[in-house]
């Protein structure tokens, strides 16, 4: 029989221990946590960790790792563990620092020391700058100094006022005086000490006044000689005092430098650096020589500040540090990844120097691992773009991105590249990185492994008594009350339970730990020294009704008979689904009424759901596929002349999966074979298009949605709820679900195919085919074959009758 | 204090004189603390009036430059350097609560100046800052002090006029120049005042080359007797101090 049919197995009830999957304390083998190692190890992440090793023990480029898995796995704190290991054997990365690049301020030197030097560094300068801050000036307060300069003063001094003195003994030796003017020299005739007034003058002889002009017009242009060439005189002065500086400043400071030459003479570097800052000392003595009286220490400091040129800006310090750095950046920016040229507001004017160069993560991880948010990352402007750039170049070079942007036109620096050693830890979820993988070409290039973080792990008794060990570690590290043996039972079925999956255990760890916390704290409440079941059920029935308003408006809604779902009785066409509701980390089961329609027509089935856009395409699938199943077992020789139409009642949000697919055939065949379907059932599950039923997620959730109502309503004995046999495997049960199946108040069926699905919906046989594809007059499949075959007379006789309406017409 | 008590501190300036708004802060902070009263003279310097009015003349200033001088480009500047003399010590004096007065009279720059200096305590002739090579005197004249000291009464008023520069936070260093070794009190004063004290010996016999003698230590404010002026070789002297690169306090 096509379609593997087997109708005439029984669906199976299910009982016991496969509606929950309970974790024995007896079998754990310890009384209290008290008992237990802690687990040194990341439980289940063994691929993820092998992956890491790779990443790290491979010293190439690209070996940066992507950690993907959902968030509240422990990614981070998996992968911090591990960096923090293979950090601790590796070698402390060396100090970085930037000093002033004399020959071009611009473009600060990075200068590369041993972890630990550069604050030495640093410090050695700024004492450096504050020695000579009190040894410069002490230099021209000297005696020796102040007499040599006076003489040079005096030496320009008398010559300028000989050039004067002489021109103006030579000026009145010819009758003229030379007077002082507000802003320079007048030459004018004089006679007995007294300058002669116009009509003095006028009464002179015409040849006497001539001469007087005459020499005047002479010592002018003699006194223009000397005041032209004062300033070159000056020059010269100014020369031979600046050479007089720099001897005696040089005398007083190269026992300075040459103290820390000795002292960093392993570093070539750092010796021509303290070489430039000797040579631009001399040059700038001026900027040592007070301007006010003060020699009180914080004006020593805050003078110290005002010369930076000669400090060093130590980006990285690893003094102290033991093995490589492990850096985590939760908000990496562009400038915190890359870091940043600040600028001071001066006068309304920005300005910079490169001691306002500030290191980002990537600084602070060189040579050692780096950890980041790739959602953070790839949410921050430019800063996917930049940490991309920096592994490809494998160097760190800062870039403002005010200027890159033009948004400010200010000066500013562009500091000499460090190179650039790290490993990159991106920690992200699967959609993102294959998204990455997809989308952007470098990324496979720049994050060649992917450490996949597992989600849930296999319930065994071995991984299960590990389980009980990291619940143990999580209890130890968070320093909660321990927990007795069925408190630990309790959380690994809730664990279970959470992973939706009676067969394995959730590796979220966020949810784990919040669960630990939260039963700690009703332990606290109830004053006891350990946690216990009673708490650890307290800690998940409070988390689930401080989120349960919703499931509660809900499931009134139905038992108002808002939202119509029957859980008695019986009607045609008319099914009830199971639906789960998501929301955050909150999911519900609810029944929701499934409903169908048949007649003539072409073999269509229309979802509604999907025509007013309220079904996902998933959903579609599952409709198109009924389509087919009812082609391919009622009209394989025929066309089919049915046309159908399913609808969710009362919903009015989307509609997405498949898992009502099992649900929407089952009121389909209700309808055809014009059977009525039990109300007290529900029922979820995919068929396929042999009509096998698959599986489906949150089973748990709709077998407690549909007995919530039921229970509601008081159950009769003879409700339950019809799911997919490959789910029993993931049944874990609410306890009051499980008693109520125990007590045979209510039912739950594992079904492999529609047929026993609707045998349990109608109370008739399904029926199984003969040889010649027929079924029993009686059974579902013959009143549906029956109905479809009713349906192609009645479309064929229609056919004819239009033919003839035609042929009339056109005659 | 009565008027005829109250010492007087006169500053003499002329169209070729600095005018400092620091000078005249500082002149008049040390007439508050002497309760002295603060007198201004401006001199219209008329020898330099004659030569204007000459048709000839012009004037070549410190660039080099030649450009025209008249009479009444002289007198505007004269009246423009008298307000702004008066101006600039009615705040200073107002400002400290300081009696003070202004006067403008014509006549012999030097000559008109000194002989006003004869009936005041302190003089403070005005410095010409035009000349590039002599250094500003009058930008920052209470640096440096070149003290002169012929007799332990004298030295005890200097004292007081630098305690008071000093209380302005000017004045650093001193050079004593006396003929014999100086008054331990004055150098213990001063030395309270934290300011360094130099020593230098001097004859005290000839003025012109005491004024030598402190040359070196320009610029800076140099304080003398006025007895340290003789009155046979005035005019000389005076041309002497009037070209001294130095700012010039005279004390009676």
């Amino acid at each position: 029989m096509p379609g593997g049919n087997d109708t005439g197995a029984a669906a199976r009830k299910v009982l016991g221990a496969d509606l929950y999957h309970a974790c024995n304390p007896a079998a754990l083998g310890f009384e209290t946590t008290r008992d237990l190692e802690p687990l040194d190890q990341a439980l289940g992440q063994d691929r993820a960790l092998e992956a890491m090793g790779l990443a790290t023990g491979l010293e190439r480029d690209g070996y940066n790792v992507f950690a993907l898995g959902t968030a509240g796995l422990g990614k981070h704190t998996v992968v911090r563990r591990f960096l923090e290991a293979r950090a601790a054997v590796r070698p402390v990365p060396p100090d970085w620092c930037y000093v002033n690049n004399f020959k071009a301020p611009s473009r600060p030197r990075a200068l590369r020391l041993p972890a630990g030097s550069g604050e030495r560094l640093r410090a050695d300068m700024a004492r450096c700058v504050e020695d000579l801050l009190a040894a410069i000036p002490t230099i021209f307060q000297g005696d020796e100094y102040r007499e040599r300069a006076q003489a040079l003063a005096r030496t320009f001094s008398d010559r300028e006022e000989k050039a004067f003195q002489t021109l103006g003994e030579k000026a009145q030796s010819r009758g003229i005086a030379m007077l002082r003017t507000p802003t320079g020299y007048t030459l004018a005739p004089f006679k007995d000490d007294k300058v002669l007034g116009p009509r003095e003058f006028a009464e002179l002889p015409e040849a006497e006044q001539k001469r007087i002009e005459a020499v005047i017009e002479e010592l002018k242009e003699e006194l223009k000689d000397i005041l032209a060439t004062l300033p070159v005189w000056q020059r010269q002065s100014q020369d031979e005092i600046r050479k007089l500086n720099r001897e005696m400043v040089q005398l007083a400071v190269s026992g300075f430098f040459t103290e820390l030459a000795a002292r960093y003479r392993d570093f070539p570097e750092v010796v021509e650096f303290l070489g430039a800052v000797h040579e631009d000392v001399v040059d700038n003595v001026d900027a040592f020589r007070p301007e006010g009286e003060s020699t009180v220490s914080e004006n020593t400091k805050r003078r110290v500040e005002q010369l930076p040129q000669y400090l060093v800006n130590v980006m990285v310090d690893h003094g102290g540090a033991e093995g490589a750095p492990v850096i985590y950046e939760d908000n990496p920016t562009y400038t915190n990844l890359l870091g940043r040229v600040e600028h001071v507001a001066q006068f309304g004017a920005l300005s910079t120097n490169f001691m306002l160069i500030k290191p980002g993560a990537l600084h602070r991880a060189n040579g050692g691992y780096l950890v980041l948010d790739a959602v953070q990352v790839l949410t921050s402007p430019f800063a996917w773009q930049a940490l991309k750039r920096a592994l490809r170049a494998r160097e760190l070079r800062i870039e403002s991105l005010e200027r890159f942007m033009s948004l400010l036109s200010t000066i500013s620096l562009e500091p000499e590249p460090i190179p650039l050693d790290v490993k990159v830890v991106l920690c992200g979820d699967r959609v993102l990185f294959y998204l990455l993988r997809e989308l952007d070409e470098e990324f496979a290039m720049h994050f060649k492994v992917a450490a996949d973080f597992s989600e849930e792990l296999e319930r065994d008794d071995g991984n299960t008594a590990l389980y009980a060990r990291l619940i143990a570690t999580l209890r130890r590290d968070d320093d909660l009350r321990h927990l007795d043996r069925a408190a630990v039972a309790r959380v690994i079925e809730h664990c279970a339970r959470r992973a939706q999956d009676a067969e394995r255990l959730s590796l979220h760890m966020g949810s784990l730990l919040d669960l630990l916390r939260e039963s700690d704290w009703h332990a606290g409440e109830a004053g006891s020294d350990v946690v216990d079941a009673t708490h650890v059920q307290q800690a998940i029935d409070a988390a689930i009704h401080r989120l349960d308003r919703l499931r509660e408006r809900a499931h009134e809604s139905i038992l108002r008979g808002i939202h119509m779902v029957d859980t008695d009785g019986k009607q045609v066409a008319q099914v009830n689904g199971l639906s789960v509701y998501r929301f955050d980390d909150v999911s519900f089961g609810q029944p929701t009424r499934i409903t169908a329609t048949a007649r003539l027509g072409s073999g269509e089935v229309v979802d509604i759901e999907r025509e007013v856009e309220l079904g996902g395409s998933l959903h579609s699938k599952g409709v198109l596929i009924l389509a087919a199943f009812l082609a391919s077992r009622y009209a394989r020789d025929n066309p089919l002349s049915v046309s159908a139409s399913l609808v969710f009642e009362q919903s009015y949000g989307g509609v997405e999966g498949d898992s009502a697919s099992a649900a929407e055939l089952c009121a389909l065949l209700s309808a055809l074979a014009d059977l009525p379907v039990r109300q007290s059932l529900a029922i979820t599950g995919s068929v396929n298009q042999h009509g096998q039923v698959q599986a489906i997620g949150g089973v748990n959730e709709k077998v407690e949605g549909f007995f919530d109502v039921c229970a509601a309503r008081g159950l009769t004995g003879g409700q339950g709820v019809i799911i997919p046999a490959a789910n029993v495997q993931h049944l874990m049960l609410r306890a009051d679900v499980v008693k109520a199946v125990e007590d045979g108040r209510f039912a739950v069926y594992a079904v492999s195919t529609v047929d026993e699905a609707i045998e349990l919906l109608t109370g008739v046989s399904a029926g199984a085919p003969d040889e010649q594809g027929g079924y029993p007059a009686d059974s579902v499949n013959g009143r549906v074959l029956a109905r479809v075959l009713e349906l192609n007379q009645l479309r064929k006789r229609h056919q004819v009758e239009m033919h003839r309406e035609q042929e009339h017409d056109a005659g | 204090m009565t008027q005829a008590e109250r010492e007087r501190i006169l500053l003499a300036m002329d169209a070729c004189s600095v005018l400092s708004a620091g000078l005249a802060d500082t002149l008049a902070s040390v007439a508050a603390r002497l309760g002295a009263e603060l007198e201004g003279l401006f001199v219209e310097d008329a020898e330099l009036m004659r030569a204007a009015e000459l048709p000839f003349v012009s004037e070549v200033v410190a660039s080099g430059i030649e450009r025209g001088l008249t009479a009444e480009s002289l007198q505007r500047l004269n009246r423009d350097m008298s307000r702004e003399l008066d101006r600039l010590l009615s705040r200073a004096a107002g400002e400290r609560k300081v009696r003070w007065r202004c006067s403008t009279v014509q006549g012999s720059r030097l000559m008109t100046a000194f002989a006003a200096a004869e009936q005041c305590d302190l003089f403070v002739p005005g410095r010409a800052g035009h000349r590039r090579g002599a250094p500003d005197a009058a930008a920052s004249p209470f640096t440096r002090i070149s003290l002169v000291i012929q007799d332990p009464v004298r030295a005890a008023r200097a004292l007081s006029v630098i305690h008071a520069l000093a209380g302005n936070g000017h004045t650093r260093e001193v050079l004593l120049v006396c003929d014999r070794r100086p008054p331990a009190d004055l150098l213990s004063a001063l030395a309270a005042d934290r300011i360094r004290t130099y020593v230098q010996t001097s004859t005290m016999t000839d003025a012109r080359a005491l004024l030598e003698q402190v040359r070196p230590h320009a610029p800076g404010l140099l304080i003398a007797p006025k007895t340290l002026l003789p009155p046979s070789t005035v005019p000389a002297v005076y041309r002497l101090l009037d070209a001294l690169p130095m700012s010039v306090l005279l004390l009676r």
